[in-house]
């Protein structure tokens, strides 16, 4: 077991580099994605000062993962990670409702 | 090491034209790519039609492949003297982590590299390869994630927790190894479920040259047996008496930071919403509100008494809660 005593702090922002090299598509479509909406950079003005968060980057990739594989055109994507995100929501807002629902309703009936 | 008929993976007949398996392929992906689908066992399948797909699309790879199959409808093997790496999922590890835009050559089966060699699969031209040969700087080992369940009451404030984890990586042979790692991790106040954390560098190690894959933790707040959430507010379910409803009540109220008093009205009803300002979540832009939810209980028994008490207070009383129904 390797154990370290150092204390890492998360990092919560990666750079546009990091982006593409992360993604594996070319940084043409990473400004499609930016052009399209889909992510924006949350500071930094020209490419090389580019930072996203987190989120962005697991867009990005999702994106590159569903235009391999599933050969969705990239024009495309943008409508397909917003529907995905949609039901992803309303999961999640169904999942907390229902639990909300438990509380008053009896449990063995 | 188990055969794989990629012909009944993909569903399709071993005499299929290029058009049918691409056909077969892009249904059945579209039913289990992890991405869109949210049946149990997506992952698995949609590794084995890619797998299936990569030799099956591919005239060389195909040619092999029918070959060896038809050797083996006749008896005989010719694989048996392979050496196979072996590979195993580590637990509580989500493999194919998400977060890699090009899948890690390891991801096809024991079987597909005995047939065509680990080396030949990672200089092979596949879809992924042509766009790693583009970008040189992608020599980095793979990324990792792992769920991290999370208590509520460790997002209040800024935490240190201690991180455990394995890294699979492979050696110079090929044979998997499995690194034991901890780490203490720096959680700032207010994480989300579901977000997730990037540790740069701890990842797994790349294949040969090049640096290190990232681990990302995935916050999941466990589930509190008396608080729900709704966004960055929490709700708190408040069981009162009927005679607290009735005539008032100042009630003792748990919180994530500790308890309060909160003083309930006469003829309170059940659903209503009380609002306890900062106490629900911290996040990075404030904290949110907690609301006791009233909800009426009857006790389940009644004493003799008590049943006059409840008749005398039916036989005066003039409400009516069907009001409604009647018109």
């Amino acid at each position: 077991m390797t154990h370290t005593s150092e204390f890492i702090s998360p990092d919560f922002h990666v750079s546009f580099e990091e982006l593409c090299v992360s993604a594996n598509i070319s940084t043409d479509k990473i400004i499609d994605l930016i052009d399209y909406n889909v992510i924006t950079p949350v500071r930094g003005k020209q490419p090389q000062e580019w930072q996203f968060n987190i989120t962005a980057m697991r867009i990005v990739n999702k994106a590159a993962r569903l235009h391999r594989d599933l050969e969705i055109d990239w024009a495309d994507i943008g409508l397909i990670l917003n529907l995905l995100d949609d039901i992803e929501q309303l999961r999640n807002e169904n999942s907390q409702l229902k639990q909300q629902l438990k509380r008053f309703l009896m449990s063995n009936s | 090491m188990e055969f794989k008929d990629y012909y009944k993976i993909l569903g399709v007949e071993p005499n299929a034209d290029e058009k049918a398996i691409k056909t077969a392929y892009r249904k059945l992906a579209r039913l289990y790519h992890p991405d869109v689908s949210k049946l149990p066992d997506a992952e698995e399948k949609f590794k084995a039609l890619a797998e299936a797909y990569e030799v099956l699309h591919n005239t060389e790879k195909r040619a092999e492949y029918d070959e060896l199959r038809l050797a083996r409808s006749r008896g005989f093997d010719p694989r048996n003297n392979q050496p196979g790496a072996g590979f195993n999922s580590s637990a509580g590890f989500n493999s194919n982590a998400g977060f890699n835009g090009a899948d890690a050559d390891q991801d096809f089966s024991d079987f597909f590299n005995s047939i065509f060699g680990s080396e030949n699969a990672r200089s092979h031209q596949s879809r992924n390869q042509q766009a790693r040969h583009e970008n040189p700087a992608a020599h980095r080992g793979r990324d990792l994630e792992m769920e991290w369940p999370v208590m509520l009451e460790d997002t209040l404030a800024d935490t240190t927790k201690l991180v455990e984890f394995v890294i699979p990586h492979y050696d110079s042979q090929g044979q998997l190894h499995e690194t034991k790692k901890s780490l203490n991790v720096k959680i700032p106040a207010g994480v989300n479920d579901g977000e997730r954390i990037r540790l740069k560098g701890q990842g797994a190690p790349a294949q040969g040259v090049g640096t290190h894959g990232d681990l990302y933790l995935h916050i999941r707040l466990i589930p509190h047996p008396l608080f729900d959430l709704e966004g960055h507010n929490l709700i708190l379910t408040l069981p009162l008496a009927p005679w607290e409803a009735a005539l008032g009540a100042k009630i003792t109220l748990p919180t994530l930071s500790g308890k309060i008093s909160l003083t309930i009205a006469p003829n309170s009803q059940s659903g209503q919403r009380l609002r306890v300002r900062g106490k629900g979540l911290v996040t990075k832009n404030g904290i949110g509100d907690l609301f006791a939810v009233l909800k009426i209980v009857m006790p389940t028994t009644a004493t003799e008494d008590a049943k006059k008490l409840w008749s005398q207070l039916a036989a005066t009383a003039s409400f009516d809660p069907r009001a409604e129904w009647s018109n």
